[in-house]
C-alpha cells in the first residue's frame, strides 16, 4: 500500500483539480493561497517543488504548452491529476473521514 | 521604449536554483506575472523586490541538502574536538568543551529543523546559534591568522561555520508555516 498523502500534497492535488485545464505552476499557486488564506505563507519553491515530486510519484502528469510574446517567448507547464493521484487523493479523504467519524468533537482536551 | 523586465541577474539566478526541466517553464511563469499584473500594480521598483522574494523562495529546495552535508561535518568535527579535548585534559579544556558543545549543538538543531523533526520554535533556536558559531568562526580565523601555529583542520571547521550560518539564515526563514512544511 502506498503512503499516505501529506496534507501539503492533498492541497496541491486539490488546487491542480480546481484549476483545471488552466493548472499550470503560478494558477495552482494562487489557488492554494486562495484556499490557505492570509494566515498561512506558502512559497512559490514550495509548489513548484512539491509539482515535480507529485510528478514523479506519477500523481499528476504534465504537458508543455508553447510560449507567448507574454512569457518572453518560454513555455508553460500545465498539470493534470492522474488517475493514480485521484485514487490517493479518494484514500487520504476515506481515511481522514474515517478516523473524524470515531472523533466527538469538540473534543475535551488536557490543559 | 525599453521594455520593462525583470533584472537579468535575478533571472540568472533563478535559472541555477531550478532543476533544467522546470527552467523554461518556471520562469516564464514569473516572468509573464511580473510584466502583466505586479509592475502594474506595484511599480517598478517594488515589483524587482517581489520578483526577488519568489526567486529566494526556491532556495530552501536546492541549498537545504548543502546545509545537510554541511551540518553533518561540522556535528562531527564538533563531537571528535569535543571527545578528543575531554580524553586529553589540556589547559583550558573546560572552555572547549563549550565551544564543541555549541558546534554540535548548533549542527543538531539545523538538522532536526531541515529534517522537519521538534516543535517549531526550533527555527528560532537554530538561527539565534548563528550568532554563537559565527563569532566562534571569527575567532577561530582571526587565530588562524595571528597565531603562530597554523592548524588547518581549525581553520577548514571555522570555513565550515561561516557557510553553515550563512545558510541558515538563507534557508530557514524561507521555509513555509506548519503546512507547508509539510512540502
Amino acid at each position: 500500500m502506498a503512503a499516505l498523502l501529506g496534507t501539503f500534497e492533498q492541497i496541491v492535488l486539490l488546487a491542480v483539480l480546481t484549476a483545471g485545464e488552466k493548472a499550470y505552476g503560478r494558477a495552482v499557486l494562487r489557488t492554494v493561497q486562495a484556499s490557505l488564506g492570509a494566515k498561512r505563507s506558502v512559497s512559490a519553491g514550495a509548489v513548484y517543488a512539491t509539482l515535480d515530486r507529485l510528478e514523479a510519484e506519477g500523481l499528476v502528469s504534465s504537458r508543455l504548452e508553447e510560449g507567448t510574446p507574454a512569457r518572453g517567448g518560454r513555455v508553460r507547464r500545465f498539470y493534470r491529476l492522474s488517475a493514480k493521484g485521484a485514487n490517493a487523493l479518494s484514500e487520504a479523504r476515506m481515511v481522514l473521514e474515517g478516523m473524524w467519524r470515531g472523533v466527538a468533537w469538540p473534543a475535551e482536551v488536557m490543559g | 521604449m525599453k521594455r520593462i523586465a525583470p533584472p537579468s541577474w535575478l533571472e540568472g539566478l533563478l535559472k541555477t536554483l531550478l532543476p533544467e526541466r522546470d527552467r523554461e517553464a518556471v520562469s516564464g511563469d514569473l516572468y509573464e506575472e511580473f510584466i502583466e499584473e505586479i509592475v502594474p500594480r506595484l511599480g517598478v521598483a517594488r515589483a524587482r523586490f517581489w520578483y526577488m522574494r519568489q526567486v529566494l523562495s526556491f532556495l530552501p529546495q536546492r541549498l537545504g541538502p548543502v546545509l545537510k552535508l554541511i551540518c553533518i561535518f561540522t556535528f562531527t568535527s564538533g563531537t571528535w574536538l569535543g571527545l578528543m579535548d575531554l580524553r586529553l585534559r589540556h589547559p583550558g579544556y573546560l572552555q572547549r568543551e563549550w565551544i564543541a558543545g555549541l558546534i554540535v549543538g548548533q549542527a543538531a538543531v539545523t538538522l532536526m529543523v531541515l529534517s522537519r523533526r521538534g516543535p517549531g520554535w526550533l527555527r528560532f533556536v537554530a538561527l539565534a546559534g548563528c550568532v554563537g558559531i559565527l563569532s566562534l568562526s571569527a575567532r577561530a580565523l582571526v587565530g588562524a591568522v595571528t597565531g603562530a601555529n597554523f592548524e588547518g583542520y581549525i581553520l577548514l571547521i571555522a570555513l565550515a561555520l561561516v557557510v553553515q550560518a550563512a545558510l541558515t539564515v538563507l534557508i530557514l526563514p524561507r521555509r513555509d508555516g506548519r503546512i507547508a512544511r509539510r512540502a
